[in-house]
């Protein structure tokens, strides 16, 4: 295959201009960027499961949470690794309830013999300070990354020196993005002592980063150049989707029929998107732009399906110059950015009150795996901020952004067979280059390899905390019932004046109050297994949190709109813009609302 | 070494007539697209029926 003898980074930079010219060197690398961010998600997951054997192994990833003191921004994700101070209110072994003095409850570990303390008495425990929890937190990516460079033949100065730039300014972005005058929600300006607020939640520092990103890109050039080996999207957000894989698992455990219907609706939806974008986005290439095959059936791949994979995929399979699914690719990252600006905001007004669709938009519309799942992240807290201040309803976290991860994980688990089938119907019935041969093997060599890793961990997590969500469902649900019943109860006990008839009534409130409590033992040993699997979870979502981050700085440091311009992309952008502009994102919205309407995500009462 | 321009490609780019071939392709994919999308969406009513 031509595009296997070219080394696409060089034609691309322009320091070669012909096949002999542009041959591979060695490269020291042994991994690929894909099997890379597998097996660095995989470690990641691996690590955060400690929590099931106590140990704390990664509680002391920075956490940021909305704020108006700056130095209340951060801290370290567990609370083991927290310092914590108040009254003790409950002793139970090892195990003390402290009082803070925000009047909020915390039960913490002590390693103090417990007979010499009291209730009633201040309590203290030093912890790790915000500062290095973030900075050890910067340096275990920092050395991860690192040899992940190695791995994959990048050089190391260069990488540590990006690396490092990346980080702290993507990180000053999140902070930005969590001062409470941008990030509280409605229900939150009490807490935070303030009278107004963006309410675009945290996740708005995603939209920061990527604006921070195309600022250094577009008029810093040398820093963007400083950052160069380490500004690499792709690679952040396919380890984040590995890590997230264990999250999601957890909650498609708790809501496993919404899991399985979120999943055939998103196979459903992509199917129509290859079958009826690429037809259309080709035959207006071919038709009206008057392109030819070569940049046709890549340009319809890269608009239409997932942009930089399936133009090199469909490059590769209809064997067009190397250059062909470079330039479509160049163009891709330019307009995720542009997307990536717009659709979540678009989706938070007009689509708050059907998240899922929303999610599945996003899956469809934004065309790269990042800016994919990365709009459906910023989706899903912009779209449960409304909904909360507008109709009071609270969304349970996750659910939009699962919805655009499963849209984009089959979008390109389909990019091999596409692919293959679009090989094989060029060399079979439109034009077959010389020496070209059709493989199934393709299939393989083009399967995204991070989807293992997201399988696995999702499966995994679903695996482990099904047995106790099924237990828990029915009796939470059946609790809340009865929880109902009491209040009920108790007012009709309130209301009733009468001995005689007040007994009746307090009999069955035992009886109810006794069932709450039976239920409450009965759940006690799958609640605090879910409560583990959470717990886990939540200190491997720091590092996908933070992946994400990286993601959406890096997308913004490589969009370089000048030199586009440069390159005299206009015809190409043309088509881009009235494909994409002008059908995809509407029948992306059209099939998204068709399979996903009236699907909602759990509430939280 | 002059890098290769994307303008300079695509005033090289020859004018290739849709086949007969390609208009199939466009055709087929676009039918079995419609097509496929009653189908799926009514068996999506049908396995989850709570969706809609």
């Amino acid at each position: 295959m031509v595009e296997q003898k070219i080394d696409e980074d060089k034609l691309a930079e322009g320091k070669c201009d012909s096949v002999d010219t542009c041959k591979r060197e060695e490269k020291k690398g042994c991994l690929s960027e894909d099997w890379l961010s597998l097996w660095l998600g995989l470690i990641i997951f691996a690590l955060s499961l400690g929590v099931f054997q106590g140990a704390d192994i990664l509680g002391w990833g920075v956490k940021t949470s909305v704020w108006s003191d700056v130095s209340k921004a951060f801290k370290p994700v567990s609370i083991n690794y927290e310092t914590v101070k108040g009254e003790i209110s409950k002793i139970d072994g090892q195990k003390i309830t402290l009082k803070q003095a925000d009047g909020k409850e915390v039960t913490v570990t002590t390693k103090d013999d417990p007979t010499t303390l009291q209730v009633g008495q201040q309590y203290e425990r030093k912890g790790l300070s915000s500062v290095t929890s973030l900075l050890l937190t910067f340096l275990a990516i920092l050395v991860i990354m690192g040899i992940g460079s190695q791995l994959i033949g990048a050089d190391l100065g260069k990488f540590v020196i990006g690396f490092t730039l990346v980080f702290w300014l993507s990180y000053l972005c999140w902070l930005l993005g969590h001062n409470a005058y941008i990030a509280a929600t409605k229900n939150e300006l009490d807490k935070f002592h303030i009278g107004w607020s963006l309410s675009m939640t945290g996740e708005f520092g995603f939209i920061i980063a990527l604006v921070g990103g195309l600022i250094v890109g577009n008029f810093f050039p040398r820093l963007a150049e400083w950052m160069k080996e380490a500004a690499r999207p792709e690679l952040y957000i396919k380890t984040a989707i590995v890590i997230m894989g264990a999250g999601l698992g957890v909650k498609a455990a708790q809501s496993f029929g919404l899991a399985t219907n979120i999943m055939f609706r998103g196979f459903c939806a992509i199917v129509e998107a290859y079958l009826i974008y690429w037809a259309m986005v080709y035959y207006i290439a071919r038709k009206y732009f008057k392109f030819s095959r070569e940049w046709s059936a890549p340009l319809a791949s890269g608009i239409s399906i997932c942009g930089v994979s399936a133009a090199i995929a469909t490059g590769g399979a209809i064997r067009a110059r190397p250059i062909v699914p470079i330039m479509v690719s160049s163009l891709v990252v330019i307009f995720v950015a542009v997307e990536m600006i717009i659709l979540p905001f678009a989706a938070k007004l007009y689509l708050w009150g059907e998240p899922l669709v929303a999610g599945a938009w996003m899956g469809l519309a934004v065309k790269s795996d990042g800016g994919a799942i990365a709009s459906g992240a910023v989706t899903d807290a912009l779209i449960r901020a409304q909904a909360m201040d507008l109709s009071g309803v609270k969304y349970a976290e996750g659910w939009v952004t699962m919805t655009a991860t499963t849209v984009k994980m089959f979008i390109d688990i389909f990019i091999g067979i596409w692919a293959f089938l679009l090989a094989y119907i060029w060399c079979a019935k439109i034009e077959c280059k010389p020496g070209q041969k059709v493989s199934a093997t393709e299939i393989w060599n083009r399967f995204p390899k991070f989807v293992i890793g997201y399988a696995l961990t999702f499966v995994l997590l679903l695996l482990f905390c099904w047995p106790a969500a099924k237990v828990m469902g029915p009796a939470e649900h059946r609790m809340n019932e009865l929880k109902a019943q009491v209040t009920s109860l108790e007012k009709q006990i309130a209301a009733t004046t009468a001995p005689a008839a007040q007994a009746p009534l307090k009999a069955s409130l035992q009886e109810a109050q006794d069932r709450i409590k039976a239920l409450n033992d009965e759940i006690k040993a799958p609640k605090k297994l879910i409560g583990t699997a959470k717990e886990s979870t939540a200190q491997g979502d720091v590092f996908r949190g933070t992946f994400f981050l990286l993601c959406f700085f890096t997308i913004g440091v490589i969009s370089n709109f000048k030199k586009l311009m440069e390159e005299g992309i206009g015809k190409l952008a043309a088509v881009y813009c009235i494909s994409l502009f002008g059908f995809i994102i509407w029948i992306g919205l059209f099939i998204s609302w068709l399979f996903f309407h009236g699907v909602k995500p759990p509430t939280i009462s | 070494m002059t890098p290769p321009k994307l303008s300079d490609e695509l005033q090289k780019m020859e004018y290739e007539p849709l086949s007969p071939a390609e208009m199939s392709l466009i055709r087929w994919s676009l039918c079995l697209g419609v097509g496929l999308l009653f189908v799926l969406y009514w068996l999506s009513k049908v396995l989850f029926p709570g969706g809609h």
